[in-house]
């Protein structure tokens, strides 16, 4: 490549990528026995659940429905019985109201149930905007790259921010993790008809996908799918973490700063993930509402290692079965990618519509060593792709002594964890910025 | 539910770079080997005997600290033993074995456990127990053996004989003698060209950056430059005084301690261009011939003055308020 590759202009770190999955074709998963759905998986108002036990419920039935604007509906993935309603632990570690549905067909192919709904035939011109977002809405769609903020509301910015350009965010930048990466080879046309009922929605403004140059296959293959189609195009970017955090990635392409405490419509631009943008193109092509996801299913205790389908509600245990995980050895299992993911506790918690990877590791991967005194070594302040002084910000949080200059900065973080990752002292970080954040808010 | 749970459940990130405190300590150490080679070769077993009381002296008081106090101390986390290790390069080489269990007291003690251990200390404690040194037992701390003597002779530094004799004085010395390190001195003064070797490998490992390093030799060069355009037979050359006395370890190894030095890129610039300016000043007006030392010192109290004042420019914010 001749130019520069695009990335953010401060920060950044390059962690070992370990993207072990990145050529295994996305596979079809099955129906397991049991589906436990959790009712709140999005950010927004709780959702009012609709079904009872012994109900029984088909593949698409609303489980739950939004009880406001900012909030997400819920469907069943397959068909059967409301076993029960109940509080179940989640990947994220906490204990949500959780749907048990006993399914009809297990060990129903994806692939089957996929294959018998059939498309229609959409006609871009003829849609109207409002029928778009109603339509988004209705099928509960979420940022699927780990936030879960409602889809239909980022997409409904205010009248006095007008948008001028929109990123599809296919950086994947965390370690292992290669669902995205697999659906932008595989399914390209689809995204790309995805994106452009993304660009009709705002009055045919550009679209760029962002790419990390980690996944040269990945840009050819948009590249093609995307070529001779107006206003849409590839961004190569520099492999980078956190090169899809979405105020990095504005950077990076367009060169634009989200104003501090701002958000990107501020700057005229609205991100959407790759799944999610293929989410949309289903929601509108098939009628189909979020129900089933790709994820990465990795770590260092896999043989083989993989990217697969699932209906969402699907336990840990039936991918650990599939994958021949030995439960005894797992002394770690992550949702979400190790810089950003969570840390569960549960074998049986379920998939949620954000889980983009569950990563199981032995215990060579966990070192735990106790904090040692800051030297000042200024690595965080290097490392932070926002400009924060990390370790005075974290000093002044551990000793309660906050600053009214520094909650903004504290707000600011955008809890990537590069501070974390390269502090020589162990110090934790990130974890002291979570807790600065948490204090700040009560105060408010 | 099963028997077998995952057993950590922690906060990402849940991986590390793998840098710690003791690789950088240790490296830091290890970086300063060739410039105490250079002493040793010319200063002969003295210099060898001067470093290891200096690094046994200065673990041994963290590790005595460890033992009877009840904060926690990794004594072995290597900071003790840069610190000896800088220490014995601010003392000459015949220094009494009293001088550097003071010097030590004083570096550890003073310099660094009392304001609660490491990573908490204003000012860099090698030069604490050097200014100390200096002003309690000037006679000790300023006979220097003569490089490659063997019989003991002693002489004065390049920078005295500049201050005690004028520059007059040092018509024939040769800037490469200096260079290499064939001079009067202390420990880790003598070898600029040694010095630099060693701080190579951690500007490229990013334990330093170039802005202290730069802006110190920079401002050491422009400020005795002046005075050497303007009289050169009074005032010595700029060169002459960037390859003398302690500006090569001051610049590269104390003024960029991480501890006490800046941590933003403007603070960074500010605090090397003070380091330099104050050596020049001492150095040319002073009583002392050789100011590298107290200009760290004095600098180090801005650092968190600096670190307040001329903060990074944070993201999303056109100008910081």
């Amino acid at each position: 490549m001749l130019h520069p590759l695009k990335t953010f202009s401060r920060g950044g770190i390059h962690p070992a990528y370990n993207k072990f999955s990145a050529d295994r074709p996305i596979e079809y998963g099955t129906v397991p026995e049991r589906l436990l759905i959790a009712v709140n998986q999005h950010i927004g108002r709780p959702l009012e659940v609709l079904v009872k036990k012994g109900e029984e419920v088909t593949r698409g039935s609303l489980l739950a429905k939004s009880s406001g604007f900012v909030s997400s509906n819920l469907h069943a993935p397959a068909a059967g019985k409301v076993e029960k309603i109940t509080r179940f632990p989640q990947l994220g570690g906490q204990i949500g109201e959780t749907i048990i549905i006993k399914t009809e067909n297990p060990g129903q192919s994806l692939k089957e149930i996929l294959d018998s709904e059939t498309p229609q035939s959409l006609r871009l011109d003829a849609l109207e905007k409002e029928e778009i977002l109603k339509k988004i809405n209705e099928a509960g769609l979420v940022g699927m790259g780990g936030a879960g903020f409602p889809t239909h509301v980022k997409l409904s910015p205010p009248q006095e921010k007008p948008i001028d350009h929109l990123l599809i965010n296919g950086a994947e930048c965390e370690p292992y993790i290669t669902c995205d990466h697999r659906l932008m080879l595989e399914r390209s046309a689809e995204l790309t008809r995805g994106m452009l009922i993304l660009q009709k929605l705002f009055g045919g403004v550009p679209v760029t996908i962002g790419i990390e140059d980690n996944k040269p296959d990945a840009v050819k293959a948009m590249g093609e799918a995307l070529a001779g189609k107006r206003g849409l195009s590839v961004a190569a970017l520099e492999t980078k973490y956190p090169q899809g955090g979405e105020k990095q990635l504005i950077k990076a392409i367009l060169n634009r700063e989200v104003p501090s405490a701002g958000l990107p419509m501020d700057v005229g631009v609205i991100v959407q993930n790759v799944a999610t943008t293929l989410a949309v193109y289903e929601a509108l092509v098939y009628n189909r509402p979020l129900m089933e996801r790709a994820l990465t299913v990795s770590g260092n205790l896999i043989k083989n290692p993989g990217n697969i389908l699932l209906p969402i509600g699907t336990p840990v245990s039936f991918i650990m079965n599939r994958f021949e995980i030995d439960a005894a050895r797992v002394r770690l299992l992550l949702s979400g990618g190790p810089m950003m993911g969570r840390a569960s506790f549960s074998f049986e918690s379920p998939l949620t519509k954000t889980s983009s990877a569950l990563l199981f590791f032995d215990g060579d991967y966990v070192h735990r060593r106790r904090e040692n005194p800051c030297i000042r070594c200024g690595s965080c302040i290097d490392a932070c792709p926002m400009g924060l002084p990390v370790a005075q910000l974290t000093e002044s949080i551990k000793g309660n002594l906050i600053a009214a200059h520094a909650k903004g900065d504290i707000m600011d973080c955008i809890e990537c964890g590069s501070c974390t990752y390269v502090c020589p002292a162990d110090r934790r970080l990130v974890q002291w910025m979570r807790v600065g954040k948490s204090i700040i808010r009560r105060e408010n | 539910m099963p028997e077998n749970r995952p057993v950590f459940v922690d906060s990402s990130p849940l991986g590390r770079a793998g840098e710690s405190t003791r690789k950088i300590m240790y490296t830091v150490s290890l970086t300063l080997v060739p410039a105490l080679g250079v002493s040793v070769w010319m200063f002969g077993f003295e210099a060898l005997r001067v470093l290891l009381l200096a690094a046994v002296f200065c673990v041994g008081i963290e590790f005595a600290a460890f033992r009877f106090s009840s904060f926690k101390i990794d004594s072995l986390d290597g900071s003790a033993l840069l610190t000896g290790i800088l220490l014995a390069m601010n003392l000459p080489a015949n220094a009494p074995w009293w001088l550097i269990l003071v010097g030590s007291l004083v570096a550890v003690g003073l310099g660094k456990l009392v304001f609660g251990g490491l990573g908490q200390n204003i000012f860099n404690p090698a030069l604490v127990a050097r200014v100390f040194l200096l002003i309690s037992f000037p006679v000790q701390m300023t006979s220097w053996l003569k490089p490659g003597a063997v019989d003991g002779s002693t002489g004065a530094t390049p920078l005295g004989i500049l201050k005690t004799e004028g520059a007059g004085a040092l018509a024939q010395t040769d800037l490469l003698h200096l260079a290499v390190g064939q001079m009067g001195g202390s420990l880790g003064e003598v070898s600029a060209i040694a010095l630099l070797l060693g701080a190579a490998w951690l500007f490229y490992k990013k334990y330093i950056t170039w802005e202290i390093p730069v802006t110190f030799m920079g401002a050491v060069l422009v400020f005795s430059g002046i005075f050497y355009l303007i009289n050169p037979a009074q005032y010595a050359s700029p060169l002459f005084h960037l390859f003398t006395g302690g500006v090569m370890l001051g610049a590269l190894y104390m003024a960029t301690d991480m501890v006490t030095s800046p941590l933003t890129f403007k603070g960074k610039l500010i605090f090397g261009i003070g380091c330099g300016f104050f050596t020049a000043l001492i150095r040319l007006f002073g009583a002392y011939p050789e100011g590298v030392s107290f200009a760290i010192l004095f600098m180090n109290a801005f650092v968190p003055l600096l670190d307040r004042y001329f903060p990074d420019k944070k993201f999303g914010v056109l100008k910081n308020e």
